[in-house]
């Protein structure tokens, strides 16, 4: 079975979200990921997100993120050209402040 | 349709229960009813014209969830493929849009939905559990074009 290209090339895949990073803009104050599979055994990306205050307001939520992840699969193409489906995960800088879980810094 | 209607308004519920310190059990169980919501709103349309509506709940049972990831990954492959060549706007192009945020909503909700239900090793925040909850509220507004009994 092939293995997917984001596996496969680690480091190429880490420099592709490197540079796609400042084109999401300052909404987005941390920018993680992790490989794996999804639900069903498919390769999948899981994009962690910490968001700004002004970005997690209630008003302003569904529009940032969708904007966020539009700009990541355009840009990306996780599927297209790494061979993985991208899921997301967002938190607020002040649920970040509590949480401090090391996998979202 | 009412009783998708009724689960994503139970989902949002929940998820407003405890404002402060909400318990993982009040996040979880809105995460995984906001996909049940959608999961009934998408398959009470498809057994609508069953010509026996005494079997329409037993049809509705056919479809499998893994079935649907399929098909929605396959509908939405096709539409960004469709994307990328630039097509004119057009009503058309706007309703393939809609099309477009249902699947992709009804992917990410299923993820999540097995995350809330069966992984215990992370917490889940207020601010993902909200964008859940509006991801799926985008998505009822993006099916109603589509939806049979408007």
């Amino acid at each position: 079975m092939q293995i997917a290209r984001a596996f496969a090339q680690q480091a190429q895949l880490d420099q592709a979200i490197a540079e796609l990073k400042p084109a999401l803009g300052p909404d987005v104050v941390c920018l993680t990921y992790t490989l794996g599979q999804d639900w069903t055994g498919d390769n999948a990306i899981f994009f962690r997100i910490v968001l700004s205050d002004r970005a997690s307001r209630r008003d302003e939520l569904h529009k940032a993120t969708e904007q966020m992840e539009d700009a990541i699969m355009l840009r990306l193409e996780p599927l297209e050209q790494w061979g993985v489906l991208p899921y997301f995960s967002y938190r607020s800088q002040a649920e970040q402040a509590v949480l401090q879980e090391a996998p979202w810094v | 349709m009412a009783y998708a209607d009724d689960l994503l308004e139970l989902a949002k519920h929940l998820a407003s229960l405890e404002p402060v310190n909400p318990r993982q059990a009040c996040l979880r169980r809105s995460v995984s009813t906001a996909y049940y919501a959608l999961f009934h709103l998408l398959i009470s349309e498809a057994t609508l014209n069953w010509g026996r509506p005494e079997l329409r709940s037993e049809l509705g049972r056919v479809f499998g969830h893994g079935k649907m990831k399929s098909a929605s990954e396959g509908k939405r492959a096709e539409l960004e493929a469709h994307f990328k060549k630039h097509p004119a706007p057009s009503p058309e192009l706007a309703s393939l849009k809609h099309l477009h945020r249902v699947a992709q909503t009804f992917i990410q909700a299923q993820q999540k939905r097995e995350e809330a239900d069966y992984d215990t090793r992370t917490e889940w925040n207020q601010t993902s559990v909200q964008k859940q909850l509006d991801a799926v509220a985008a998505a009822f507004e993006s099916w109603k074009p589509f939806a049979k009994n408007q």
